[in-house]
């Protein structure tokens, strides 16, 4: 057997980058259009490169020594905007290459990942693929605007329709289609129709079998009408139809063909300053005529939510309550679900950033009902103020990712201050949540979880930031038992003037459904960081070492973020 | 992966910033003060419901529009400085108007931020990410846009460190307009 070749097609892919970054490389904010339909158009260029070194820890069988796997992978992200009074267009192309991606073996050559799968997505290069995501065009009139390309929809409280950016989980699905919405005095109508556009290339996930999915239709309307003195009110609603795995040959457009599969609608009515306390109450119901969202019932199901909220501030005090109560909502996601978005989603009333494997279920749960009380006291208005919070949940739903075979009733406390003086930020949340079982039997899960931000200034431009995260979790007893577990996520960040910033990473965990392993010890995880700021439009970093796997919720959807071990370098520059 | 591959990725990492990069002029000037036009707002509501309107609440005075949302931590930390500037030059032709990119979901909490710190500034919910979309597609947060009295943008910052607030007010200070608004804030 001959040992591995290595085939870099590092020179030839670097044509693709380097093409893409040009693009993002000096263009001003210029007058660039002389007399003509675009003069006085204003461009700016976003771009976003990324260059990770993956060291994998897999091994080529028979080749145990050598690290054949390790790859580099280059995501370059440009958006390009053109704007002038009443037009504004934009378009964002994402190319991503990656390099050291093949080897010979015995002659034969051999692919480690399938950047995409070429049945659905054509590109002239086996490891490098150049999309052009998101695109819009929108002109406005007086009190008329209309976005032909991809648009966002969101719709009450985002129960009936709730398409937008996750920035923070990098999930970007929009509505490939138009918009149009009217304003006239107090009334706004938005009017919205489209077909589902998944972001390809992830900017923050290893891209690995890219596949183009299956688009769905979705169509809404909304109508609000403000300035009835304290109450403002909207009706909306919206409709779906969903593309299954045996569409996928087929167009898209066809979606607008077949039968509609769910439709919402609602109603939602602010009341300002009645008492002395802000009001929403909003209630939604969802139809499912498809069998498969039905449960197979060739009559349909009919799902609904309630959700409302109050806020008042006596004082220094500011207290916001928040309720709801949902049944069948959440099936509304299930075709879109494995493709990591979903088109509406309740308000989870939960402090997401702690939320595990086990919590998750009752975040995208179909039969929930809970409320949230938090209590702000503003000793120092902007400065100092403590909080006091209580989630309680009734989770009923036991399908779909719930571990446990007995509906839960979830308690959750949270407290936490932020204390801003000068240049010294301290932020602080800690809290304790249990999931106690009707069945008990299967006991109850319970999470304790704190987290922080320290930030003193130390003189001559430099500053020392601390950032924490531990969570503890343990579990009942159930089918799925997994062990305790314990993990922490911590950095100190050395700020040097406006400049520099010098970061250690340290994480830790024994969770069992974690499946990255640490760089420093099975469980320990360890990265170095250096950021350089030259001016207030662009920022390198430069990384080196490890972080670990783990789930991650943002705005009602949770994700599954995969380790890392390596190095990555990224510059983000502006135009 | 072999150091000879590495060397390559490396050449490949450097051609593509070269390219980027071009002369060293690309970066000698602050882009944005080269007299682009700020957008067109799309029609926004603030927390009472009530439109904003570009020519009249923007035209005739400085205006620093800063991007948020409630889980944005770093945003929590720089409209303390923010609601500062509002308030020590809002006599001097400057207002900060503040747009959550919040979307339907949280909207709710947006309102109990702004009273618990007492901000002074007016606040526009973005929903449906219009005017973000037109301004930073990348939607990345927090994100402040300088606009000068005749609607010029004059300075863009994203992100935000304990310290940058020092840079705002001498942006602030060094472009306050000449004349005063006929109107207060």
């Amino acid at each position: 057997m001959n040992i591995p070749r290595f085939v870099s097609p590092a020179l030839r892919l670097a044509s693709v980058a380097g093409a893409l970054a040009m693009v993002g490389a000096p263009a001003y904010a210029l007058d660039l259009w002389g007399t003509g339909t675009l003069a006085s158009s204003t461009l700016t260029v976003l771009n976003d490169l990324e260059v990770r070194y993956w060291q994998v820890p897999e091994r080529l069988e028979g080749f145990e020594d050598r690290n054949v796997l390790n790859y580099v992978e280059q995501v370059n992200r440009i958006n390009l905007l053109l704007s002038k009074p009443g037009l504004s267009i934009g378009l964002q192309v994402d190319q991503v290459a990656l390099f050291a991606n093949r080897y010979y073996l015995d002659d034969e050559l051999f692919h480690e990942r399938v950047l995409y799968d070429p049945n659905q997505i054509i590109s002239p290069w086996d490891d490098a693929l150049v999309v052009s995501e998101k695109m819009f065009l929108t002109k406005s009139w007086d009190g008329v605007e209309v976005t032909v390309g991809d648009v966002y929809g969101s719709f009450g409280r985002g129960i009936a329709l709730n398409i937008v950016k996750n920035t923070d989980i990098d999930v970007d699905t929009s509505l490939r289609g138009a918009r149009v919405k009217v304003s006239s005095g107090d009334i706004d109508i938005t009017a919205l129709s489209g077909l589902t556009n998944v972001q390809q290339i992830s900017q923050d996930n290893p891209n690995q079998g890219i596949e183009r999915g299956v688009a769905d239709m979705v169509s809404g309307m909304q109508i609000a009408h403000y300035g009835l003195g304290p109450f403002q009110g909207t009706a909306h609603g919206a409709m779906f139809t969903f593309g299954r795995v045996e569409d996928q040959d087929r167009e898209a457009i066809g979606r607008y063909d077949q039968a509609v599969d769910a439709a919402s609608a609602g109603v939602g009515l602010t009341l300002l300053g009645a008492a002395g306390v802000d009001w929403y109450v909003e209630g939604d119901i969802i139809r499912y005529f498809a069998a498969e969202l039905a449960d197979g019932d060739e009559d349909g199901l009919l799902g609904h939510a309630v959700y409302g909220s109050a806020s008042a501030y006596p004082g220094k005090t500011t207290v916001f309550v928040e309720a709801k109560h949902t049944v069948d909502t959440e099936r509304l996601n299930l075709f879109t679900a494995g493709e990591n978005y979903e088109v509406a989603s309740v308000p989870t009333l939960e402090y997401e950033r702690v939320i595990t494997e086990d919590g998750s279920a009752a975040i995208n749960s179909n039969d929930v009902s809970g409320v949230r009380v938090r209590v702000d006291y503003a000793a120092n208005p902007g400065v100092f103020v403590p909080y006091l919070a209580v989630t309680g949940l009734r989770d009923r739903d036991l399908g779909g990712l719930h571990f446990n075979q007995s509906p839960e009733t979830v308690v959750h406390p949270v407290g936490g201050l932020q204390w801003f003086e000068g240049e010294r930020v301290v932020q602080l949340n800690t809290g304790f949540r249990q999931d106690r079982r009707d069945d008990t039997a299967a006991g109850s899960d319970r999470l304790a979880h704190l987290d922080g931000e320290l930030h003193v200034p130390v003189g001559h431009g430099n500053a020392i930031e601390l950032a924490l995260g531990v969570k503890s979790f343990w579990w009942g007893n159930n089918p799925a038992q997994q062990a305790d577990f314990l993990e922490m996520e911590n950095a100190l960040v050395w700020h040097h003037g406006e400049q520099w910033q010098f970061v250690l990473y340290q994480d830790w965990s024994n969770n069992p459904l974690v499946t990255s392993d640490g760089n420093l010890g099975e469980q320990l995880y360890g990265a170095l960081e250096v950021k350089y700021e030259p001016r207030s439009n662009t920022e390198m970093r430069l990384f080196y070492g490890a972080y670990k796997a783990g789930i991650r919720c943002s705005g009602g959807q949770c994700r599954q973020l995969p380790g890392f071990e390596g190095a990555r370098f990224a510059w983000t520059s502006r135009f | 992966m072999s150091r000879r591959n590495l060397l390559r990725a490396a050449l490949a990492l450097g051609a593509v910033l070269s390219l980027s990069l071009g002369s060293p002029d690309t970066f000698a000037a602050d882009p944005m003060g080269s007299g682009g036009k700020a957008p067109d707002f799309p029609k926004l509501r603030d927390m009472a419901g009530v439109e904003f309107d570009t020519e009249k609440d923007l035209k005739g005075k400085l205006t620093l529009v800063n991007f948020w949302a409630t889980w944005c931590q770093p945003c929590m930390v720089e409209m303390k400085h923010l609601d500062r500037l509002h308030k020590a030059y809002k006599d001097k032709g400057f207002q900060v108007v503040s747009v959550s990119i919040d979307d339907a979901r949280s909207k709710s909490m947006v309102k109990p931020i702004v009273k618990r710190n007492g901000y002074g500034f007016r606040v526009l919910y973005d929903t449906e990410t219009q005017l973000v979309s037109v301004v930073n597609p990348a939607k990345t947060l927090p994100y402040n846009m300088l606009i000068g009295d005749d609607l010029t943008v004059l300075w863009t910052h994203l992100g935000y460190t304990p310290g940058d607030e020092v840079k705002m007010e001498e942006k602030i200070k060094a472009n306050l307009p000449a004349t005063l608004p006929a109107s207060g804030n």
